[in-house]
């Protein structure tokens, strides 16, 4: 092996090492908040009023432990390890009431076009998990008008999360990627980046396909999910 | 004997229940009085103006107005408030920010200990 070749490879160590302590970094940090959080409410239970305790902390214990819960099986599935997937089989669900849930669980404005009696056939968790990480992301990322469309092709119901604001292509390209965060997201919030790679998978296991792609100055998140 | 004096103290954290956490446990403290609590660097500042706490704790990612911004903007319109900086993880780059800017930092935990301390040092009677 020559020189040059030992220096590639030396240097693809370097960037693999420095890509491995940037994921364990931002995955530590966002462990760290809720455990921290869990461990404080805990010992405040010590000296809070009965009244405090139900009304307060109980509530806030129950929210970062699920989270907690959360990120766990959400780090396992964005690294490919399938064993946290859903075991149910899919069911006929609404896409409507669907949607209407992520819109109330997100608090923001949406329009929904196309026919919301429209059924697919996916675990329900899954669906209500994937169309929160595309709202979410579309908030987040996006400017509004926020729009989701239902539509149908043959055999599949095709579900479209839009937003004003295209990213950049090579962002574009990478949005599935897991623990890839584009300029957009970076510069707006902490996170790991494993949304979509998590919804991805959710998808994919109901039969279905997630793609992202810009259409002028939207950007558009299809889901595709079958028909039951 | 001279009383206790009581460290008035603004928590600022986007984390809800984070900041619910500061305000339990600060809150116990028998000298420290957590009197506001912010969501981003924004109200942090605003609450700050209004209540002229002695000392404010700084979460430093945050939406709005992040704490870097925050504290800046603290120390340059309200120097007699104390600042803490308080983070989950902090790198080289957050370490030598708060050096330079002369504040104390301090990684989130559940046990406030260190926290409590960082303020009565900040913000001494």
């Amino acid at each position: 092996m020559g020189q040059d070749a030992i220096d590639d490879v030396a240097r693809q160590r370097d960037d693999v090492d420095l890509l491995r302590r940037r994921i364990v970094n931002v995955v530590g940090h966002e462990l760290k908040l809720p455990v921290s959080a869990i461990r404080g409410l805990a010992a405040s239970l010590q000296h809070a009023s009965p009244d405090q305790i139900a009304t307060e902390i109980a509530p806030a214990l129950i929210r970062s432990s699920a989270r907690l819960e959360r990120l766990v099986d959400d780090l396992l599935l964005a690294a490919g390890i399938f064993t946290v997937l859903p075991v149910e089989p899919p069911e006929p669900q609404a896409v409507g009431a669907a949607v209407d849930r992520a819109i109330a669980a997100a608090g923001v404005s949406v329009n929904l076009e196309g026919d919301g009696s429209t059924v697919v056939a996916a675990r329900a968790d899954a669906l209500d998990r994937v169309l929160a990480v595309l709202i979410d992301n579309a908030v987040k990322y996006g400017r509004p008008p926020y729009v989701v469309r239902i539509g149908t092709t043959d055999g599949a119901v095709t579900i479209d999360v839009i937003s004003n604001g295209a990213p950049k292509a090579e962002d574009l390209a990478l949005a599935l990627e897991p623990f890839y965060r584009g300029e957009a997201a970076v510069t707006a919030a902490p996170g790991l980046g494993i949304g979509l790679a998590v919804a991805a998978a959710l998808t994919a296991q109901d039969g279905g396909r997630l793609a992202v792609r810009a259409e002028g100055d939207t950007v558009v998140a299809t889901v595709e999910l079958p028909a039951p | 004997m001279t009383p206790m004096r009581t460290l008035r103290v603004v928590v600022a954290d986007d984390e809800s229940d984070v900041c619910l956490m500061l305000r339990m446990q600060l809150g116990a403290q028998p000298d420290l009085e957590v009197v506001g609590a912010a969501a981003d660097g924004s109200e942090a500042l605003e609450l700050c103006r209004q209540l002229q706490p002695d000392a404010v704790v700084m979460d430093l990612l945050m939406p709005v107005m992040n704490g870097f911004q925050a504290i800046e903007a603290m120390q340059r319109e309200l120097p007699g408030v104390a600042v803490v900086a308080y983070t989950g993880v902090a790198g080289e780059f957050v370490r030598h920010e708060m050096a330079r800017m002369n504040v104390p930092l301090v990684l989130k935990s559940g046990d406030v200990t260190p926290l409590a301390d960082a303020l009565r040092r900040a913000a001494p009677a």
